[in-house]
């Protein structure tokens, strides 16, 4: 398979790890860039040991931009702590399965917002433990380190994952989106495509690294992206 | 004594953060004033560590962190305090809240108890001698612009008398609602610390930031001769 026979890498850097006193300025290079939608995390403090962006943040983003938002919950009580941010049609809303009682009723609250549904496995869970809830969403989300803070280690494992979901949504003739989170950038973006994921969330490492420009970041990851598979 | 401000960041421009920043710092505010929400102790999430530490990078003015959190234990150390700067978490929030102000003074910084408005100041009667700051809210805490609790002059004076018997020099800080028209009444009942937001700091029918601030400065002045 090459190049152009993949599915299109998509891109979605986390703005947590961007200069937060410059949002607006970093959302114009995001854009000039052609990303493709705008990581956000949302963490309670409670369910992961850090809070890092609120309601105010994902609200001027709406104001300031088309891109789309993705939505990552990290905290207890999800259904009560999206309601607040109030998720508008279109916008990926992922959470994490354990977090909730009822993931599928959560689920379905979000398709009924005409929000794109998802959810997110930290390493160390197994895919089983979501695999009745496969029909009911358009995304998952793996984690490539143990959530809470940026710059953790990449732990490896998540490709034989990612893989193992392939097979697993194609038997059940299931199109869902596979999006990776946590330390992806040009070391191992490669393998990452590779492996299956069509989402790359990008931080440090893939974005927002000080000694390079956001756009040069990009367009690196874009170059290792597209030959993946040669 | 001198009356300090503490600048609401939550009314901050979210955009242009470090823009606001700058105008601050020409206005000398004495505090960076940050809310800390959780989702869970109030129904409101808001920014972090990272946040704060970018503040605290740019500003010239200590952080003045406000920890709206169930748990607050688990939140103190998150936040890399330096001396000089000054936190508080809500009495309604602690299990051991006697505990929880050593921790904090034990890193060098100004302990504070936060209070809601239905919350009594017998609550935090006996921890008085204990702290630097009583943080009293004169709105439910979560959002900005909201009106004020009208018997908070009442509560801030009741505990400027309770401080002052007991012979203590504890600062009270009043964080919401505080405007152009009850910044005296505020000062007046005891307050010694006010959080501004969106009508005495961001206020942009009276200018932004600086005229603002002057405008605040010049009210105080020249009703309390020593600010």
């Amino acid at each position: 398979m090459n190049g152009d026979e993949m599915m299109k890498v998509k891109f979605a850097p986390s703005i947590m790890c961007s200069d937060l006193s410059q949002l607006g300025l970093t959302v114009k290079e995001l854009e000039k860039a052609n990303v493709d939608m705008i990581h956000i995390d949302i963490m309670d403090g409670q369910y992961v040991p850090n809070i890092v962006l609120g309601t105010d943040i994902v609200n001027a983003l709406r104001d300031i931009t088309s891109l789309p938002l993705d939505l990552h919950f990290m905290c207890k009580e999800p259904e009560r702590i999206i309601s607040m941010f109030d998720p508008k049609p279109g916008e990926r809303v992922t959470f994490h399965p354990e977090t909730t009682y009822h993931p599928h009723r959560l689920l379905q609250q979000l398709k009924q917002r005409q929000c794109i549904p998802g959810l997110v496995l930290s390493p160390g869970q197994p895919l089983e433990i979501i695999e009745e809830l496969l029909p009911d969403i358009e995304v998952l989300q793996l984690m490539a380190v143990h959530p809470g803070f940026p710059g953790a280690k990449f732990q490896w494992s998540c490709l034989e994952k990612a893989k193992k979901f392939k097979k697993m949504a194609e038997s059940q003739g299931l199109n869902i989106s596979l999006s990776i989170d946590g330390s992806v950038g040009p070391d191992n973006a490669r393998m990452i495509v590779e492996a299956g994921f069509d989402v790359l969330i990008l931080g440090y490492a893939g974005c927002f690294a000080a000694e390079y420009g956001i756009g040069e970041m990009i367009s690196r990851m874009r170059a290792i992206c597209s030959s993946a598979g040669n | 004594m001198k009356i300090r401000l503490s600048a609401s960041m939550l009314a901050a421009s979210v955009v242009d953060l470090k823009g606001d920043i700058q105008q601050l710092n020409e206005a000398c505010v004495d505090f960076m004033h940050i809310d800390i929400m959780d989702g869970h102790f109030v129904p409101n999430l808001t920014i972090g560590p990272l946040y704060v530490d970018r503040v605290r990078q740019l500003s010239k003015a200590p952080c003045d962190v406000h920890l709206m959190v169930e748990n607050p234990e688990r939140f103190i150390n998150m936040f890399n305090m330096q001396a000089g700067e000054r936190m508080c978490f809500h009495i309604e929030a602690a299990n051991h809240p006697h505990r929880l102000v050593q921790e904090i003074k034990k890193m060098g910084i100004e302990a504070g108890i936060a209070i809601n408005p239905g919350t009594p100041l017998c609550m935090i009667e006996e921890l008085l001698p204990d702290i630097d700051f009583v943080h009293v809210l004169s709105v439910n805490p979560g959002f900005k612009g909201q009106p004020m609790v009208p018997q908070t002059l009442n509560k801030i004076y009741r505990l400027r008398k309770m401080i002052d018997d007991k012979g203590l020099n504890v600062d009270i800080e009043v964080d919401g609602s505080v405007q152009m028209d009850n910044i005296i009444q505020i000062v007046e009942a005891g307050a010694t610390t006010l959080v501004l937001g969106p009508y005495t700091c961001f206020n942009k029918e009276l200018g932004g930031i600086k005229p603002t601030l002057a405008k605040v400065k010049n009210l105080l002045a020249t009703h309390f001769k020593s600010n």
